[in-house]
């Protein structure tokens, strides 16, 4: 990032590259404390999607059949996972043999080279006509398509292991197996993280939950977001990718109780006949 | 009633629904921070931060 200064305007023009929005704004905020100049912000955020065109060093696919996207370069953290099947994802930063790459769920994290395969710097861009629900929003699905995305997670159930990160049928952790679900069922893209999940769609309260919304719960004694799919016709079940049971599980109610304490409900869909 | 509140991060106004319930999270509309609801009666609010996992 460098700034350059026009002086009789007294103008502070801010130019250059960051990744994340929040640290631009930190950036103009601790330079509008310090100084009287005018701020001009022409910052370009890599991680912005709207900015793609300009900020994307290349496009890939997963080279094999499961990579470990890590958190931090060379670390062995998941922040998720790619499969073939995926949408392509983008380059953001090449740093020697490692790729800073987003997924077409937004999500940001670093691959090796020799784990995926480049499809070329000027594809047609592969995310347009992604459909991502956004705040507020319910998306119109067909009645059948409701039983499609209960029927996808159950494949799962006491069949996947818990894995921090995952997304794929070696493992999946609790906003995984909804991402995946929506992903297979109803070719919706969800954010990765589960407080970001529990950003979209329409506010429900415990007593509106019915089939297809998502249960938001704490672990009990600890501030960690849990994310579970309800099942409301006939016995009542979450879907869910329990870490302290080390799988995915279709529980009862009262079962869920015992290890979370629910803290919100959302509705990402509405059925439409 | 719907309260109104300030949230602790933007300072901007912050509707707590009517139903809402102890210990719900709901987040900002403004700067979208994650409130959790501590209490309602009297309303207490924080700023949820999630530990790391
Ligand atoms: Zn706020």
């Amino acid at each position: 990032m460098w700034s350059e200064l026009n002086q009789p305007q007294e103008e502070l023009i801010l130019r250059g590259r960051v990744l994340l929005p929040a640290q631009r704004d930190r950036i103009v905020k601790s330079l509008r404390e310090k100084s009287s100049f005018k701020i001009i912000d022409h910052m370009v955020i890599l991680s912005d999607p709207a900015q793609l065109g300009r900020t994307t060093l290349n496009w890939g696919k997963a080279g094999q059949e499961i990579v470990g996207v890590r958190r931090k370069k060379g670390s062995g953290e998941l922040a998720t996972q790619l499969i073939p099947e995926d949408n392509p994802f983008r380059i953001l930063i090449r740093d020697g043999k490692q790729y800073l790459i987003q997924l077409d769920d937004l999500t940001l994290g670093w691959v090796y080279e020799d784990e995926v395969v480049l499809l070329g710097p000027s594809l047609e861009n592969p995310w347009e006509g992604i459909r991502r629900p956004g705040k507020g929003e319910l998306i119109e699905v067909a009645p059948g398509d409701l039983n499609k995305l209960i029927n996808t997670a159950l494949k799962y159930v006491e069949t996947t292991p818990y894995l921090r990160g995952g997304r794929s049928r070696q493992g999946l952790d609790c906003s995984g197996l909804i991402q995946v679900a929506f992903k297979n069922a109803l070719d919706l893209v969800l954010p990765k993280h589960a407080l970001d999940q529990m950003k979209l769609g329409q506010r429900v309260t415990q007593f509106e939950g019915c089939t297809g919304d998502l249960v938001f719960a704490k672990v009990i004694g600890r501030n960690i977001v849990h994310v579970g799919l309800l099942l409301t016709n006939g016995e009542k079940k979450v879907i869910h990718s329990c870490l302290s049971k080390g799988k995915v599980l279709a529980e009862s109610p009262e079962g869920f109780l015992k290890n979370y304490k629910p803290v919100g409900y959302r509705r990402l869909i509405k059925k439409v006949r | 009633m719907e309260m109104v509140v300030s949230c602790p991060e933007c300072d901007e106004n912050l509707i707590i629904p009517v139903d809402a319930e102890e210990e719900e999270i709901i987040d900002c509309e403004n700067c979208g921070v994650e409130i959790e609801i501590v209490s309602l009666d009297p309303l207490e609010i924080r700023i949820f931060e999630e530990e790391e996992k």
